[in-house]
């Protein structure tokens, strides 16, 4: 009995051991690096000191596989060259991965001597992640060309998540 | 054998699918994604320095640039170099001669060239180097036309005098290389706009608008400085706030290429005489690098 004790105590600490560990583990939150380009159609309707934009393409990324990006938002055309914007906006990969983001502050499209052609740089943060990037959270940063003529876009994706 | 066959092609249709991915990358900066290894930045000026872009036939143009080569990190000085040179189409070769001395103390090579009495129109320049230890650079204008070397019979004298050389090379060694010119924005605030816009100059009446203009590299990577990896960047000048620069698209619908500007509209009664502009980077990744360029205030 005694022995039979001893060793119940002994699995007992090793079972107890694993778990600490494991969940020490488990709350220890592991870089997912997100890697990607897209491309798509964008249009911007200006009224007045504010442009209404929305856009939507495909492409892939890196944990997300092949996929969309949507995106909707307002700018403030008052201020140039640069345009102040903000939004909110989706990326669906396979199986069932999806990010719902929204832009952060300092989100800015410059636009070159005639309008036409606008550099874009945003830093979005993941309001919530489903599927492979389930409970990620974090930043990630958008950079690319918005062609207003041709009314497309092509972007790149890149930051570390943290799921 | 048959799995590598198989593998073989996976390979080469992936490899061929991510070189077409490249290939219709959009995003390409001036001059483009890679530049180097030798990292060449250069100016048109009057022999005197005043920074111009439009001559007259038979005028005297003088080049001037500074090197750095990215595997030392070092400035290029004239031990260092096999040639350098400005090659000009149908034209000698220009030689570049190495002497802080007399020259601009972050620009020390220089070469000068006597335009041809027949010379017209667009003058497309290349400078190149190879070091004796065998690395190579070139050295392109920025594709806006205006601003690019022309000859031209009825071409607007370059304003002057040229600012005095204040500007010197940032102590250490360096970690970016950076390019900087200006020219003479189309809508200046307080003063009649110039005949050409857009044309390079260093010299600015009070009231015109200075437009800075710039492209630089990671002399780590060789990566040129885009939006991908610089988190700011700006220029400052005494008393005045910073001005923070852009990164757009600028040229001819189908020729545009992409780098860094911004305009500052000189006050009426900003001091007269040479100011030294300060231009930062600040990179993602912490890495800040400066570079120091002189203008000349006249009324």
């Amino acid at each position: 009995m005694k022995r039979l004790s001893g060793t119940f105590v002994g699995v007992a600490i090793f079972v107890a051991a694993a778990v600490t560990a494991s969940s020490a583990l488990a709350a220890t939150p592991k870089p997912v690096l997100i890697s990607g380009k897209y491309a798509g159609t964008a249009s911007t309707k200006v009224e007045g000191d504010v442009v209404t934009i929305s856009a939507a393409g495909t492409g892939s990324a890196t944990m997300l596989g092949k996929g969309k990006i949507t995106g909707a938002g307002t700018g403030d055309s008052s201020q140039q060259p640069c345009i102040p914007f903000g939004g909110t906006g989706t990326i669906t990969g396979i199986v069932g991965t999806k990010i719902t983001y929204k832009l952060l502050p300092g989100a800015s499209s410059c636009g070159d001597e005639g309008g036409h052609v606008f550099s874009v740089k945003t830093k979005l943060t993941v309001v919530k992640a489903t599927g492979k990037l389930l409970r990620a959270k974090g930043i990630l940063t958008i950079t690319g060309v918005y062609d207003r003529d041709a009314g497309t876009f092509s972007i790149k994706l890149f930051g570390t998540l943290k799921k | 054998m048959r799995a590598i066959t198989i593998l073989a092609a996976a390979l080469a249709v992936a490899a061929t699918v991510t070189a077409s991915a490249m290939a219709a990358d959009p995003l390409l900066p001036f001059p483009s994604a890679k530049a180097g290894p030798v990292f060449i930045a250069a100016h048109v000026t009057t022999t005197d320095g005043a920074l111009s872009s439009w001559f007259k036939p038979g005028e005297q143009v003088t080049f001037r640039a500074f090197a750095i080569d990215r595997k030392t990190n070092k400035l290029v000085e004239a031990k260092d170099v096999k040639y350098f040179y400005v090659t000009i189409p149908s034209q000698p070769n220009v030689k570049l001669h190495f002497d802080p001395a007399v020259s601009m103390k972050n620009m020390p090579w220089t070469g000068t060239w006597t335009v041809p009495s027949t010379a017209a129109g667009q003058v497309s320049f290349r400078i190149l180097i190879k070091l004796k230890a065998k690395r190579t650079g070139e050295f392109v204008q920025m594709p806006v036309a205006t601003s690019q070397l022309n000859i031209a019979s009825n071409a607007m004298p370059a304003l002057g005098p040229a600012p005095t050389a204040q500007a010197v090379t940032a102590a250490g060694k360096p970690v970016l290389g950076v390019y900087v010119d200006s020219v003479n924005g189309t809508r200046p605030a307080g003063a009649a706009p110039r005949l050409v816009g857009c044309t390079q100059t260093n010299v600015f009446k009070r009231g015109e608008q200075f437009v800075l203009r710039a492209w630089g590299m990671e002399l780590k990577t060789g990566d040129v400085l885009s939006t991908d990896n610089v988190k700011e960047a700006h220029f400052s000048i005494a008393g005045q706030p910073d001005t923070v620069l852009n990164w757009g698209a600028h040229g001819a619908t189908g020729a545009k290429v992409f780098f860094w500007t911004n305009a500052w509209n000189i006050p009426a009664t900003f001091p007269l005489g040479s100011t030294t502009v300060h231009v930062v980077y600040t990179l993602e990744s912490g890495i800040v690098g400066t570079y120091d360029y002189d203008i000349n205030i006249i009324p």
